[in-house]
């Protein structure tokens, strides 16, 4: 078969040489000759010689120039005849979206069975001597069925099996950016034909800027000339689909017995309202069990609800909570599940540093914090309050803190080297600490013990005092310092909420009379929490370790301010304490393609770590690792196959060990909005990117039977021009009559 | 094209160019056997039994036989003469031209056919013979003799001879074999035969003929005339060859035979060659496009100075 057919008349201009030949001998001069003898001597001694000459040099010339016609026509070589030839007539790159959209079901199949369905006919009716790879891509891509390999019968029998829905989402340019490394690295990809499938939904989000990478358009353009690009739609329009798009647990402070409220945002992202849904909670329930809780909701189009469930945890360690909703055609993002760790005593310790010789409680350093922290009677409106336990200043010691999430030193005046080491253990291991000052601070010794000099702790350089304590009962005359409101100034998260026009009204009528003066330390892991107006920090945080510490410039007392007595102070002390506890440790809690990573204790460092995945089962081996931000006793484990939603257990290989759970949801943010890209709108952010497009429903082969044209031989032809006329050459300059001597 | 003498007016003349002449005027075309006898010092003529008487005199000059010096004269004039006779001479030179078709060749650019140049040749040898007061005759031959003109000595002689050169008509076919044997047998006298031809004729016959001379005891001096394009063949491209003499016809490229061709030619030039190193006889090729003087000249001198010193 001939890819320019037309071009085959340049056979005929093999002639040419000939033709040449014989009009050379009709065009000649005629000259009478007396020495005739000798030059009939020499003719009759040379003739057959010349005559085998002249047609050895003119079929080479005819050779070549027929040769470079049949190069020009590019011949082709299918089947057998391809093999025989020793090339491979094709090589073959299929990707295969496998996000969490691919599982939408048209009724007949999902998406993904779609895929596999065109796949099997690409592999059946490929050339046997073709190198097919093949990837499977949501978040990345991987090969989940080996090395590139031409047994397309094992890759047509593991495709069922070996190609997986996963619940993460799609991340096209991470397909063609592997693709293109696989055709440019892999030698059993060079092929002189090359195709690219790429099978997806044509979802539109990942076609996005903000979802692809930057260099995603040069990518693409440079994947078309790479090779043949046939873009396969599995995809279909007019889908509506409703996802769990949300699960949020109040206060990560946790306790036994403590009501905890579970938000669940539901989202429709169809054009019709949905009424009825239901939505199913479960908590600590087996697969197959009967939901803990049930209730309906309806969905404008293009809507979401929340719908709200309160539970009490009996018991203290780790809780599976899981949230579905009724069925429709993507299954996959219709849960959610999560994680709350519970405490089973109180997750909070207050230090007094105040005169341990007051005995009225209001007196107490920890007083309005107590009030701030602690829980309501049932039935009491919500906010979260944990529980705290207080202990004086002098008794500090004692204490074993790794029993709290959070220690808050309330105008604490030293501490102790051991103390101060001790609480840099637990705070490098996760623990929050916060560090109210006030009149009985000694500066000196903190910044001794709890700087840089000593267990580093502290955000800051605690100075100098400025102000003077104020008589509330009559302030006049003393000029506080207020807090900032400017919401561009309200970044941490803590304070984010309070840009909120109601919020925001609350810093207004705080004032500080007196405070310390605190001169941040440099480094990223430095934030201010709140500031004066002036600027200047009045509370900073700092992330050590796994652990947060926050400094305030003053105490939570009214001796310096009236912060305790404003409507600021319940409201921002539990955010800050749980801030405090969730810490910097990473959340049990993830999203399908996010890695789960976490710390072990050092003494499991000769003991390998297993994770195992809700599907498929039996167990992987996570990469254990120690991290410059960990503390020496502390390992950091890492997992990356966190492909399908569910739960996964992360277990030591070691007898005893406690295993801890991890809640992977479906990455559904953007995967759950079924919203379709048009090839028209694709050719137009992606004019450099040259593709055949073809449905799941088009018999692909048939389609692209015009494009798969074997094997171009073109070379070989090219080859024989170029030693035909170096023969020529070589014959032509040996037998060149040499000058007589 | 081979040039055609026909188309030049007929000149008594032509083959005497005065240019010539003045530079060769004092060379001797003398015979090996004059010489003999003259350093035989026997004084004698080798051709006893001739009758001789007296012609003419003219002035003695070195070599002459002092017998015949006539004292007479010297009293009158005060220099020496010497009688000459009939047949005193030790020289009678036949020149052998041929006229044959291969000798009306000429390549380009070249002003003369090898006839024309054998007929200069033929000319002056002929004054050069007659001046130094020996006989000079001519056989004009293709493939068999055209005219025969018995050896004369005198100034008119020569003015036939270059009549005859002029009046001959060449000929399709060449025969220099049969000519030399004819020409062996029809000569007694012992002589000079110079034969001036391109030798384009069969090796054998013409060695042959060659051998047959110098048993007839003749001194033989071959000029081989030939035209510088048949000695360098330096044809290019495509060219067809008509063969002179009805030699047939070659359509080839001549520089994919030029070194065949040339090889060809050497082997017959240097049979030539030796046959006349056998029979003693002196042999010259000669390019067309040779100054005649120059090759006649360094021709004649070599031999003087080869025929004293012997």
């Amino acid at each position: 078969m001939f890819l320019n057919p037309w071009l085959l008349f340049g056979v005929a201009l093999a002639a040419v040489p000939v033709l040449i030949h014989l009009l050379l001998r009709r065009r000649y001069r005629t000259i009478p000759w007396a020495a005739m003898a000798f030059l009939l001597e020499a003719l009759r001694k040379n003739r057959q010689r010349m005559e085998l000459h002249d047609r050895i040099l003119m079929l080479l010339r005819a050779a070549a120039v027929a040769c470079l016609a049949l190069a020009l026509a590019r011949p082709t070589l299918t089947g057998r005849a391809a093999a025989l030839a020793g090339a491979s007539s094709n090589a073959m790159v299929i990707l295969m979206d496998v996000s969490g959209s691919m599982g939408c079901h048209d009724g007949r199949e999902t998406r993904l069975d779609a895929a596999r369905r065109v796949v099997k006919s690409l592999l059946a009716q490929a050339d046997p001597n073709t190198n097919v790879a093949l990837l499977a891509f949501s978040h990345d891509a991987r090969m989940p069925l080996g090395e590139p390999t031409r047994n397309l019968a094992f890759l047509d029998q593991e495709l069922d099996r070996g190609i997986l829905q996963t619940d993460a989402a799609t991340r096209i340019d991470r397909a063609v950016g592997a693709a293109l490394e696989l055709l440019r690295s892999r030698s059993d990809l060079q092929a002189v034909r090359r195709e690219v499938y790429l099978l997806t939904d044509l979802q539109a989000y990942p076609w996005t800027e903000r979802h692809a990478s930057a260099t995603f358009a040069q990518e693409l353009e440079r994947l078309g000339r790479e090779a043949s690009v046939v873009l396969v739609d599995v995809g279909d329009a007019g889908l509506g689909n409703v996802a769990v798009t949300g699960l949020d647990i109040s206060d990560p402070l946790v306790r036994v017995g403590m009501p905890v409220d579970l938000s669940v945002t539901v989202r429709n992202f169809g054009r019709t309202p949905v009424t009825g849904l239901p939505v199913d909670g479960y908590v600590d329930v087996e697969p197959g069990g009967a939901p803990t809780t049930r209730q309906t909701v309806d969905l404008p189009p293009e809507g979401h609800a929340v719908v709200s469930f309160q539970t009490v945890f009996a018991t203290g360690g780790e809780h599976r909570i899981e949230v579905r909703t009724g069925p429709d055609r993507v299954a996959g993002d219709n849960r959610c599940f999560a994680i709350v760790e519970v405490q089973a005593g109180a997750s909070l310790l207050l230090v007094d540093g105040g005169d341990a010789r007051r005995e009225e409680p209001q007196a107490r350093e920890t007083a309005y914090l107590e009030l701030a922290l602690a829980p309501l009677e049932p039935g009491a409106p919500r906010p979260e309050k944990p529980a705290a336990d207080v202990v004086p200043a002098y008794r500090l010691s004692e204490r074993n803190f790794g029993d709290y999430q959070v220690t808050v030193l309330c105008n604490v005046a030293r501490v102790s080297t051991d103390t101060a080491m001790a609480l840099a253990r637990q705070v490098r291991a996760g623990m929050g600490l916060l560090i109210l000052l006030g009149d009985r601070s000694d500066a000196a010794s903190l910044n001794r013990v709890l700087g840089p000099e000593g267990v580093d702790l502290l955000p800051a350089e605690i100075g100098e005092t400025w102000g003077q304590e104020p008589d509330l009962r009559a302030p006049v005359g003393v000029e506080p310092r207020r807090l900032a409101r400017d919401p561009d100034r309200l970044t941490h998260p803590v304070m984010a909420e309070f840009r909120n026009e109601e919020l925001n009204e609350l810093l207004a009528p705080v004032c500080v009379y007196r405070g310390w003066d605190l001169t941040p330390r440099a480094g990223d892991e430095i934030r201010t929490v709140m500031a004066y107006r002036d600027g200047q920090p009045a509370i900073l945080e700092r992330r050590v370790g796994l652990g947060l510490v926050m400094l305030a410039a003053f105490p939570a007392t009214t001796a310096w301010s009236n912060w305790p007595t404003q409507y600021l102070f319940p409201v921002l002390i539990p955010r800050l304490a749980s801030r405090l506890a969730a810490g910097h440790r990473p959340s049990r809690n993830r999203m399908a393609g996010e890695p789960l990573s976490g710390s072990l204790s050092a003494g499991e460092r000769q003991h390998a770590v297993f994770v195992h995945p809700p599907v498929p089962e039996g167990r992987r081996q996570a990469t254990v690792e120690e991290g410059d931000d960990l503390p020496t006793s502390r390992l950091r484990f890492r997992y990356a196959e966190t492909d399908r939603a569910g739960f996964y257990d992360v277990v030591p290989d070691r007898p005893g060990s406690r295993p801890q759970t991890y809640a992977v949801s479906p990455n559904v943010l953007d995967e759950a909005d079924l919203t379709r890209i048009s090839v028209e709108d694709l050719r137009s952010a992606y004019p450099g990117f040259e593709f055949t497009f073809v449905t799941k429903d088009e018999d692909v082969v048939t389609r692209l039977a015009a494009e798969r044209r074997g094997v171009e031989v073109w070379p070989w032809f090219l080859g024989l021009v170029f030693l035909f006329l170096g023969f020529e050459s070589v014959l032509a300059l040996r037998w060149a009559p040499r000058e007589a001597p | 094209m081979a040039r055609s003498s026909a188309r030049r007016p007929p000149s008594i003349s032509r083959f005497l160019d005065p240019r010539i002449l003045n530079r060769v005027d004092r060379l001797s075309v003398a015979a090996r056997s004059v010489v003999e006898g003259f350093m035989a010092g026997a004084h004698r003529s080798p051709y006893h039994g001739f009758s001789v008487e007296f012609s003419q005199h003219r002035e003695y000059t070195q070599g002459d036989d002092p017998r015949h010096l006539d004292w007479k004269r010297y009293a009158k004039a005060g220099r020496y003469f010497v009688k000459q006779y009939e047949v005193e001479t030790n020289l009678v030179a036949h020149l052998l031209q041929d006229c044959s078709e291969s000798m009306d060749y000429a390549s380009p650019r070249m002003p003369w056919t090898k006839r024309e140049y054998a007929s200069f040749l033929t000319a002056t040898l002929a004054y050069l013979i007659v001046n130094q007061s020996d006989a000079v005759g001519t056989v004009l031959y293709h493939s068999e003799v055209a005219a025969f003109l018995e050896p004369r000595q005198s100034v008119a002689h020569v003015n036939r001879i270059c009549a005859e050169l002029e009046r001959i008509e060449t000929a399709p076919r060449t025969d220099t074999g049969a000519v030399l044997h004819g020409i062996a047998e029809r000569i007694k006298r012992r002589g000079l035969v110079v034969l001036i031809s391109d030798l384009l004729d069969r090796a054998e016959r013409i060695l042959a003929g060659l051998d047959h001379l110098r048993f007839a005891r003749q001194e033989v001096v071959v000029f081989q005339v030939m035209d510088p394009y048949e000695l360098d063949f330096p044809f290019e491209g495509v060219v067809r060859f008509d063969g002179l003499e009805g030699l047939g016809r070659a359509l080839c490229q001549p520089r994919r035979l030029r070194q065949d061709y040339l090889e060809s030619l050497r082997r017959h030039v240097l049979a030539i060659r030796s046959a006349c190193e056998r029979n003693r006889a002196d042999y010259l090729l000669v390019r067309t496009d040779q100054p005649l003087e120059v090759a006649l000249a360094g021709f004649l001198h070599s031999r003087s100075l080869r025929l004293w010193h012997r």
